[in-house]
């Protein structure tokens, strides 16, 4: 399971526990990538399990999938959308929000632009939804704004 | 205020929406005013506009100047903008660019209110554009195309002879935006003088300590360049004037260029670059890596064109994609003043036609 990879100093891999109880492994220097893990492994140590309360099984392998990747030099347009390919909007902005946890940049800027790029024509109902955010305009206001920049209202898809 | 959680969607943080949404091209933002009232504002808040701008810096579009009518050559032209992507998906010859109507300066093809003479300059996604008002006086008005807002238009300062000779830019200490005009009075003394937005008045400059060979200034990180000939040195420099201190420095070109011709300095690939002829066999493209450092410079290009007996080739540089392996360029034919777009793409030449004026930005 470990690989001997001659550039690096070892080739140790680090324990992390999902908060829903299961154990992944990762190679030390992908869990650099995610500096969230780096300092709780600064702060614990490396030679014990490190918990990472808000991220879960379903999505820690992916994300482990990614830095697999990152550390070997091979992410390229076509593995990222691969990656994101069968993923749905809901399952892509778990990975986001486990990202930015995990204060992983590289991970969580390729995941923002593809949120942006799938709600990008998407309406505004969709994106309050999405964001989970509540209406506060009155239906006045809401139907003035429309109006007023009804220009950029063309070119909307059919929600999913 | 409680924000009513939709069941099936974890909360986001603001920051978090903001990092999404910084992503969107403007037209999408400003649909999402409607989403609700913090999304409204959001376009007005200089840190989302901040973020906004660096992000967005990864997709430029082009600003040209079409002409409405093409028997009325010096009259009329209309602005319209092009995405990169969609320039370089133009495949075939002889296909004329159709613009997205969103980004047309007037929404109706017969609105004579506002006659373009020239794009000035590209700041931040933002033109400044020179017109001529209804009492044929030069004005200049910004535009954003984005946002399709458009400023008043400012009278030129009066100046009744050849005041073309402008340049705009943006001033990083100040954070303003900045005209440069330069006027050469009849009785032969020249006047620079600025204007400087938010101001709303133009004060005079330093005089320029040599003469610009061009009338574009090319504006870069706060600075505005031009190309000057230096009589005593006897060669091509670089004219350049830092808008914060309004002072003028001189730039060297690359060593051991020997008589050039057709040289112009342009914006490339976020770098000033120097172009010029070569034995009218090939069009060379030099770019400055780091500012200021005569040595830094490369020769980016050395494109084979074929001449036409009797024409004369205009060149203009208008793209150089991040990883370098696009350029795109207008080349301007005098007899059918139509341009042509070319993109090398791995160095394979793929043409489009468009009809236009050779006085296109890339902004």
């Amino acid at each position: 399971m470990a690989q001997e990879a001659s550039s690096s100093t070892s080739s140790k891999t680090i324990s992390l526990k999902t908060g829903d109880g299961e154990i992944f492994e990762i190679e030390a220097s992908a869990a650099k990538q995610m500096k969230t893990v780096q300092r709780l492994i600064d702060d614990l140590g490396d030679d014990i399990t490190i918990p990472l309360h808000n991220v879960f099984s379903k999505e820690l392998p992916k994300i482990i999938e990614y830095y697999k990747k990152d550390i070997t030099g091979e992410i390229t347009k076509d593995f990222e959308a691969e990656f994101v390919k069968d993923l749905n909007d809901d399952e892509v902005k778990v990975l986001f929000l486990a990202a930015n946890y995990l204060d992983a940049n590289k991970l969580f800027e390729f995941l923002s632009q593809n949120i942006a790029d799938r709600l990008e024509s998407k309406s505004v109902e969709y994106v309050r939804k999405y964001f989970g955010v509540e209406n506060d305009f009155t239906p006045e206001e809401e139907s003035k704004l429309r109006e007023e920049r009804a220009w950029s209202f063309r070119g909307i898809k059919e929600d999913e | 205020m409680q924000r009513r959680r939709h069941p099936n969607s974890a909360i986001f943080p603001d920051e978090l929406m903001l990092e999404i949404i910084s992503w969107l091209p403007v037209k999408h933002i400003i649909q999402l005013r409607c989403v609700n009232k913090f999304f409204k504002t959001l376009i007005f808040d200089p840190h989302f506009v901040r973020m906004h701008l660096n992000k967005s810096r990864r997709n430029s579009n082009l600003a040209l100047p079409w002409y409405r009518n093409l028997d009325k050559y010096d009259e009329d032209y209309r602005l319209i903008t092009l995405s990169i992507p969609y320039v370089l998906g133009i495949q075939t010859q002889n296909q004329y660019a159709i613009s997205d109507p969103y980004y047309r300066l007037n929404d109706d093809l017969n609105d004579d209110s506002i006659i373009i003479r020239k794009i000035v300059g590209s700041c931040n996604g933002l033109l400044c554009v020179l017109s001529i008002s209804s009492s044929d006086e030069h004005c200049l008005c910004f535009w954003n195309p984005a946002t399709r807002t458009k400023s008043n238009e400012f009278m030129v300062f009066d100046c009744d002879l050849n005041c073309n000779m402008f340049s705009f830019g943006y001033d990083n200490s100040s954070q303003t935006y900045k005209v440069v005009a330069f006027c050469a009075e009849e009785s032969g003394c020249n006047k620079v003088k600025v204007f400087s937005l938010g101001d709303n008045s133009w004060r005079d400059l330093q005089c320029f300590p040599l003469i610009p060979c061009h009338d574009d200034g090319v504006h870069f990180n706060g600075t505005i360049n031009w190309l000057a000939y230096h009589n005593v040195d006897n060669q091509y420099v670089i004219l350049s004037l830092d808008l914060s201190t309004e002072t003028y420095t001189h730039l060297l070109l690359p060593l051991g260029l020997d008589d050039v011709d057709g040289p112009m300095i342009v914006l490339l690939g976020d770098r000033l670059c120097f172009c010029h002829d070569f034995e009218e066999t090939h069009f060379v493209i030099w770019q400055m890596k780091d500012f200021g450092v005569q040595n830094s410079w490369i020769q980016l290009f050395k494109v084979r064109y074929e001449k036409r007996i009797g024409f004369v080739v205009r060149w203009l540089p208008l793209y150089l994609s991040g990883n370098g392996d696009t350029l795109i360029w207008a080349e301007a034919d005098d007899i059918y003043r139509e341009i042509f777009i070319y993109s090398c793409i791995d160095i394979i030449p793929c043409m489009a036609r468009e009809r236009g004026c050779c006085n296109g930005r890339c902004c």
